[in-house]
């Protein structure tokens, strides 16, 4: 069999595989995805959408256990990448459906597919407003610009040289930060 | 610029965003929240995975059931022109010889009975080793 032959996993065999799961370890991971890209797509991000990227992870679950949309397991190997899949499908048509109604601002280009270039980095004005944000927080500013660049928190401790829980805390900050930027632009 | 700003941070978080599988802790921090219990939002979702287990256990069941159902119609249909030598010699054979309790009992399996054996696979395996047999799935 191909590899690009589609192979759906039903009934039973879904009961088997999807029982083997830690759910407990998937159900956060879910939740915070959903969120994140939600916040990589939306300018404002409220408590009204945090309860939408809950309800997205929650859909996408129940979407694979009533086999409403099949999972093909040549495509997605795995649970999870079966599920981010799932989620991003619906973050898209949610916000298909809203900005119909212009409920919500949205990033006014689609940069899902688009890789940050050194020089898109290292021009001055590019960076100037996000700059600003992390005037008085150095460790927030480096983490951030570390993350756009791609680079996991365990390579961002040795890189910074900070213990890792102080990169969790900068991320904090970041996205905290990034929140509080977002309202003042509104 | 405003733009290159947001394309910034969209990328920031759609980074953050594939760091999570495998970091759980980073998975909390995005999720810490005041406002929100976060305990309380992933037990609603366990057990919203506990109610679709129940739905995809009772699917199976019945799809199961329905399957059982329909190969005895057509093993019932397709027993009436095989000769009774034929099935007497394939029963006979070493391997079938479990067999030949439950395939005496076909003739008369009321739905309860079919219920049963359907519940633990029997009749199932059962007709799917009769149909291979004996041709029976193209009536």
């Amino acid at each position: 069999m191909s590899e690009n032959e589609k192979k759906y996993l039903l009934g039973e065999q879904l009961l088997i595989r999807l029982k083997q799961e830690d759910w407990d370890d998937l159900i956060p991971k879910l939740q915070a995805y959903a969120e994140t890209k939600i916040k990589a797509k939306c300018l404002y991000f409220t408590q009204e959408l945090k309860q939408v990227a809950l309800d997205i992870a929650n859909e996408a679950i129940e979407k694979l256990w009533t086999e409403e949309r099949k999972w093909d397991i040549n495509y997605y190997k795995t649970v999870y990448s079966f599920l981010l899949g799932a989620i991003d499908s619906l973050i898209s048509s949610y916000f298909k459906e809203v900005s119909k109604n212009k409920k919500v601002s949205l990033y006014v280009t689609d940069v899902r597919n688009k890789t940050i270039t050194d020089n898109d980095f290292e021009a001055a004005d590019l960076k100037n407003n996000v700059d600003e944000l992390f005037n008085d927080d150095v460790d927030a500013g480096l983490v951030f610009d570390l993350i756009v660049q791609g680079c996991k928190p365990s390579d961002i401790s040795k890189e910074l040289g900070i213990e890792i829980n102080k990169v969790y805390n900068a991320i904090k900050r970041v996205n905290r930060k990034l929140l509080e930027a977002q309202k003042l632009i509104k | 610029m405003e733009e290159k700003n947001n394309n910034i941070i969209s990328t920031y978080f759609d980074n953050l965003a594939n760091l999570i599988e495998n970091d759980n802790e980073l998975a909390e921090v995005v999720l810490s929240d005041e406002a929100i219990d976060m305990a309380q939002e992933k037990h609603k979702t366990t057990m919203l995975i506990n109610r679709l287990e129940t739905k995809l256990k009772a699917k199976i069941r019945k799809e199961k059931y329905q399957k059982a159902l329909s190969k005895l119609k057509r093993l019932k249909d397709g027993l009436k022109n095989k000769p009774a030598e034929y099935i007497d010699q394939y029963l006979n054979k070493p391997e079938n010889l479990a067999l030949r309790p439950l395939f005496n009992k076909l003739g008369k399996l009321s739905e309860s009975d079919i219920q049963s054996m359907v519940d633990d696979a029997q009749l199932l395996d059962l007709f799917d080793k009769i149909d291979e047999n004996f041709d029976l799935e193209d009536e």
